[in-house]
């Protein structure tokens, strides 16, 4: 009725879509957003001059972030698979604990890796409390992108990351084919003993890595 | 992360496994926690596991005092755009096993794009030292090899195996790699020049991922496992692709 011939509807058409075209596209799901606002924040933290010879506090600030990101017991209970359900609580506080002080120790030392990259957000991927936010790590220097996938849960209004995966490979699955081979072939005790073995040790190698990588 | 081992080894498979427990690709929702996991933590036929694991202990000294001192001393000779042109032309140069797998798997686009980026590469881009095709022209590169081809067609990777000097693989990967002879062109050429280009390769590749190898390492429980997972899901997502 509005739209008596032809020419008005394609003007109705270009209007609606110079109105939403623009604005959909341009928008990113909440998950997305919540995850740049993170990541933003922490590259912010690693470009930030004057914490540059202060590591361990800079890695304070980053874990800090990390913290409000991460959902530990959530990434724990899916590492731990089958064998979460046998632990009594005192058993779980202290394997998640462990897993985060592992996974910790093990990206403080990637951050030295950090040299600039770009990370750019493909798409997302929302279904009920659960969503899939693809990106990539741009490397220019090195002409090389790395697909890095975040899987995240809702817990109230927040999306909480409980997995990573590089290139197809899930930090999370990777953990519980070890543990699982590690429980299975012989104790969740004696995983746990290597988990604490691994935080000793791994001390001491993490120092001795980053002097090599210095060199 | 992996990269230094399994950019030397990209071979491998196993459709077998659900590959996201409860999380499909899409990320779809999980009915229930338990079952979910259920299928994913039964433990993966590793019948050759000592020998494997006898293999993995040869490639990390291979590393540690070998390849890391050689490849150590190559960076500090040549830059890193240097290396990274390296990397490009060798790779260039096996466009053949990318395309001839392509077309096995019937993926069109990806032939062409493959035979798009040769020709600019080669031309414009000197001999494929640099990836004019990429950073000009926006077309990605498509790695497909003969195992991979084998997975898309449903052969299962029956059961991992570590090599020696190569790596984690697995019994589909093996022949794949078999059947990569017959279509890199690096092997039509005089056995000196295939055997310097391939070591070139190996040693231009750790160059460039010094330090990942040392980080994984630290990062796992059991080194054994995890690099054998993270090949295998890294191939199984290689196939999907």
């Amino acid at each position: 009725m509005y739209l008596r011939n032809k020419r008005q509807l394609l003007a109705f058409v270009i209007i609606v879509f110079l109105t939403f075209g623009w604005i959909i596209p341009v928008r990113a799901g909440v998950p997305t957003e919540q995850l740049k606002e993170k990541i933003d924040a922490i590259r912010k933290i690693l470009d930030d001059p004057s914490l540059k010879d202060r590591k361990p506090a800079r890695m304070e600030f980053i874990m800090n972030v990390v913290d409000s990101m991460v959902d530990w017991q959530e990434a724990t209970r899916r590492a731990l698979g089958i064998h979460w359900k046998k632990r009594t609580p005192q058993e779980k506080e202290e394997f998640i604990a462990l897993f985060k002080d592992l996974l910790k120790k093990t990206y403080s030392d990637k951050m030295d890796l950090y040299t600039g990259e770009e990370i750019v957000f493909d798409s997302e991927n929302i279904d009920g409390d659960y969503a899939v936010v693809k990106a990539k790590i741009i490397n220019k220097k090195k002409g090389t992108d790395i697909a890095v996938d975040f899987r995240a849960l809702k817990k109230g209004d927040k999306w909480l990351t409980y997995d990573i995966s590089v290139e197809g490979i899930s930090v999370l699955n990777n953990y519980r084919v070890q543990f699982a081979e590690i429980i299975v072939s012989s104790s969740y005790e004696e995983l746990v003993k290597k988990m604490k073995r691994k935080q000793g040790i791994g001390s001491q190698a993490s120092s001795k890595t980053s002097k090599e990588s210095k060199q | 992360m992996v990269a230094v081992v399994l950019v030397l080894f990209s071979y491998h498979v196993p459709v077998s496994a659900q590959p996201w427990p409860g999380i499909n690709q899409e990320g779809t929702k999980s009915s229930d926690s338990t079952n979910e996991f259920a299928e994913e933590t039964a433990i993966v036929a590793d019948p050759l596991k000592s020998f494997n694991r006898a293999m993995f202990q040869f490639n990390d000294k291979l590393y540690f005092y070998v390849l890391k001192p050689v490849a150590k001393g190559y960076k500090a000779v040549f830059p890193e755009p240097v290396r990274v042109s390296v990397r490009n032309a060798l790779s260039n140069a096996r466009m053949p096993v990318r395309v001839v797998n392509c077309v096995l798997q019937g993926k069109f686009c990806h032939t062409a794009n493959e035979l798009a980026r040769f020709a600019v590469n080669t031309t414009f881009g000197i001999a494929g030292l640099f990836d004019p095709a990429k950073s000009c022209l926006k077309i990605e590169k498509h790695d497909e090899d003969f195992g991979q081809t084998l997975g898309f067609y449903g052969m299962k990777e029956v059961i991992p195996i570590t090599w020696p000097f190569l790596g984690p693989s697995n019994v589909r990967d093996t022949i794949g790699l078999v059947g990569d002879t017959f279509t890199d062109p690096v092997l039509y050429v005089e056995p000196i020049v295939t055997s310097g280009t391939s070591t070139l390769n190996v040693l231009n590749e750790t160059s460039l991922t010094l330090g990942d190898y040392e980080k994984f390492k630290e990062s796992a429980i059991d080194p054994y496992i995890s690099l054998r997972e993270a090949y295998s899901q890294y191939r199984r997502n290689q196939i999907k692709e």
